[in-house]
């Protein structure tokens, strides 16, 4: 081969090339970014929250990813660092802060690693919904199966309550008796619920409506705020859907809770082991067949799960009994050699996944259960996965 | 008419090049009944119920128009295979399938689903399925999918197979037998009580052994009176499908294998999917049915 001196020597592949966008692949797989769900009517506050982020000097990098640009989202165009007169729909705006803003009609996972490939990592990444949105489709997409390594995963979904009007959304559909109306479905899936707009509400209206919120979500953590103030850290980077934490029920003075949805919570006192295999079938019951006969089954030490499902067609069925889960949370201590090893389980509407926690170590070991839905009965539920879950030995 | 690629600033992932221009829209006769979308492209029916995670159980009536409309899947993609030889373009099997289909007085369900020009999927070596068939003659060496879905009486079947064009070399022979082997592992655990997001890590393993790899972003689906309805069956290991396999479901596995990486990108097409690496592909698809102590291959 002839070759002149100058020439650039040739490249010789080396055994085991990485070149450089796989790096920063790499380094999004071990360390994808928290998408967290931000949902509310209009009016509640979200446009306020979402400015704030997008002005204030937090220091964090975070990407928002509008449901609509433009004059009617309320998003301050002086917000930019440059003169953006041109279509803004296609586009994303860097905020003097860092942070950055896009809009997206139907945001999907692969956009939004898009995005990213295109302006690098962000800290976290806030979803708006549109205002009467259910939140629960958008979180099951985006509530990956982590075989798909993605560089995104759900972290939680953030509520905002407008206090003024609470009530009166409260109360929308209430004369069809088994709809549940968009904003108890927003409470329902919160994992954080923020009561904005404080100063327009009083003293007693304010614990009235705090009180009608926890009777449909008792575990959410509620922040009250006027003008969408709120630390960041009551909502970004909370592990919604991968750890145990926040099951316990907030204190709520007793009343009549006229609310369709409730929430159910039970422990396993004292601490029992659970079969998880049985675990799984209870979970199969509860948020796919939803029929209540079965679970008198399985209080009865009759059931035969296979048998049941081969035959439940059979079964006459009353569908209005039926339960109806939106939102599933619980804590669990299994049986057998892994013991140590927590059992987190999470679920929306019929989509739910266990998966191993961290230790328990010296905790206590108590087995809980959140159960938010339709039509629930504590002792059902409770007693079913106490019989039929609970490790005989 | 000069061939041409339609894109020549996209960066493909593999040597396979698209031919155009497609041939003209195919014709279906009024006599045949045809799914809502046929007009329009817009699968309204599917709409209607999406998102939805309650499975079809079907009557003893109906099972018996899925085996019909399954047997009629079965002889047009035989048809269809006997046709694939060294030089003959996608869209001459497209051609014959199409007029196999009318034959029988079946609609050919991929044409116009959403606007898909054919109506079959042809994928060729990097695609890993919903290949458009085009004027490319087939090449010794080459492996071909071909997917056949018709519609027949209110009823869709739904199936593909994966053969060998000329010569093909060792590895490409293993990856279509691997591929079959994952399939039939898949369908011969299927019974009343099994659970859909198992059958993922069944297929996963057989691959894994292989040092294959399996696609994540198409699943099988529940598949009667709707083209692709609930359930929905991902391939890979440890997912979160919801639903139990019950006498009366009707659903398809097809299992997409890759000799590389499982990651996939698209044409500009908006409907060919390729290897991101470039890698070959190879996939099987049948459409079953949960009896009461078993399954049933609606399209052996």
């Amino acid at each position: 081969m002839n070759r002149e001196e100058d020439d650039v020597p040739e490249l010789i592949e080396s055994e085991n090339p990485i070149p450089i966008q796989d790096t920063f692949k790499r380094e999004l797989k071990l360390n994808p970014v928290p998408v967290t769900i931000i949902t509310g009517y209009l009016g509640s506050g979200k446009t306020t929250l979402i400015n704030r982020l997008l002005t204030e000097n937090h220091g964090k990098k975070i990407a928002v990813i509008l449901n609509e640009f433009g004059e009617s989202s309320g998003i301050d165009k002086s917000l930019t660092g440059n003169d953006t007169e041109g279509d803004l729909f296609e586009e994303w705006l860097e905020l003097k802060n860092g942070c950055l803003c896009c809009s997206m009609k139907d945001p999907g996972i692969k956009a939004i690693e898009n995005l990213m490939k295109k302006r690098g990592k962000f800290d976290y990444i806030l979803l708006e919904t549109t205002g009467l949105a259910d939140p629960g489709p958008i979180a099951s997409m985006f509530w990956l199966d982590s075989e798909l390594g993605s560089d995104i995963y759900l972290d939680g979904i953030l509520t905002m309550v407008d206090s003024k009007n609470g009530f009166k959304y409260l109360r929308e559909n209430q004369n069809n008796k088994n709809v549940i109306n968009e904003f108890t479905r927003q409470i329902a899936l919160a994992d954080r619920i923020v009561l904005n707009k404080l100063d327009l509400i009083d003293e007693t209206s304010l614990e009235e409506l705090k009180s009608k919120i926890l009777d449909i979500n008792s575990v959410a953590p509620i922040y009250q705020t006027s003008n969408a103030v709120v630390p960041i850290d009551f909502f970004l980077d909370q592990n919604c859907f991968s750890e145990g934490k926040k099951l316990e029920p907030q204190p709520i003075s007793s009343h009549l809770n006229d609310s369709l949805v409730e929430t159910i919570y039970f422990t396993i006192d004292p601490p029992l082991t659970i079969n998880i295999s049985k675990l799984d079938h209870w979970l199969q019951i509860v948020l796919w067949e939803k029929n209540p006969k079965a679970l008198k089954l399985m209080i009865s030490k009759n059931y035969d799960h296979n048998k049941f499902i081969s035959s439940i067609e059979k079964i006459s069925k009353d569908e209005n009994n039926f339960m109806s889960i939106l939102r599933l949370k619980g804590l669990v201590c299994q049986s057998g050699v892994e013991s140590d090893k927590k059992i987190v389980i999470q679920g929306v509407y019929e989509i739910f996944d266990k998966h191993v926690g961290g230790s328990w170590g010296l905790e206590d070991r108590t087995s809980r259960m959140v159960v938010i839905g339709h039509n629930l009965e504590l002792n059902l539920l409770k007693n079913s996965f106490y019989e039929y879950c609970v490790e005989k030995y | 008419k000069t061939n041409y690629n339609p894109w020549e600033n996209y960066r493909f992932t593999g040597d396979l090049r698209p031919v155009y221009p497609l041939s003209e829209n195919r014709i279906v006769p009024d006599d045949i009944v045809k799914p809502d979308y046929a007009i329009d492209g817009f699968p309204r029916s599917e709409a209607a119920v999406k998102g939805s995670t309650q499975i079809d159980i079907l009557n003893a009536e109906e099972i018996e128009k899925m085996r019909k409309v399954g047997k009629f899947g079965r002889e047009v993609l035989e048809i269809g295979k006997k046709a694939a030889k060294v030089g003959v373009t996608t869209d001459e099997i497209d051609r014959i399938i199409h007029e196999a289909s009318l034959e029988r007085k079946c609609y050919p369900s991929p044409l116009n689903y959403h606007n898909f020009p054919k109506s079959c999927c042809t994928s060729v070596n990097e695609v890993i399925c919903h290949g458009i068939p085009d004027m490319r003659p087939l090449k010794d060496g080459d492996i071909l999918n071909i997917d056949v879905s018709v519609y027949y009486d209110g009823f869709h079947s739904d199936l593909n197979d994966t053969i060998l064009i000329g010569n093909v070399d060792e590895k490409g022979k293993k990856l279509v037998k691997v591929t079959k082997e994952c399939l039939d592992k898949a369908i011969e655990a299927c019974k009343p009580g099994f659970l859909y997001r198992d059958l993922g890590n069944i297929i996963q393993k057989h691959a894994k052994a292989n040092n294959f790899s399996v696609v994540k972003s198409y699943c099988g689906h529940g598949v009667n009176r709707l083209f692709h309805g609930p359930p929905n069956v991902p391939h890979y290991a440890k997912n979160k499908a919801v639903g139990i396999m019950k006498p009366g479901h009707t659903f398809t596995i097809e299992p997409m294998i890759n000799e590389g990486g499982w990651e996939d990108e698209q044409w500009p097409d908006h409907w060919t999917a390729v290897t991101a690496d470039g890698k070959r592909s190879a996939q099987f698809e049948q459409t079953l049915l949960i009896t009461e102590t078993g399954v049933e291959i609606l399209t052996a």
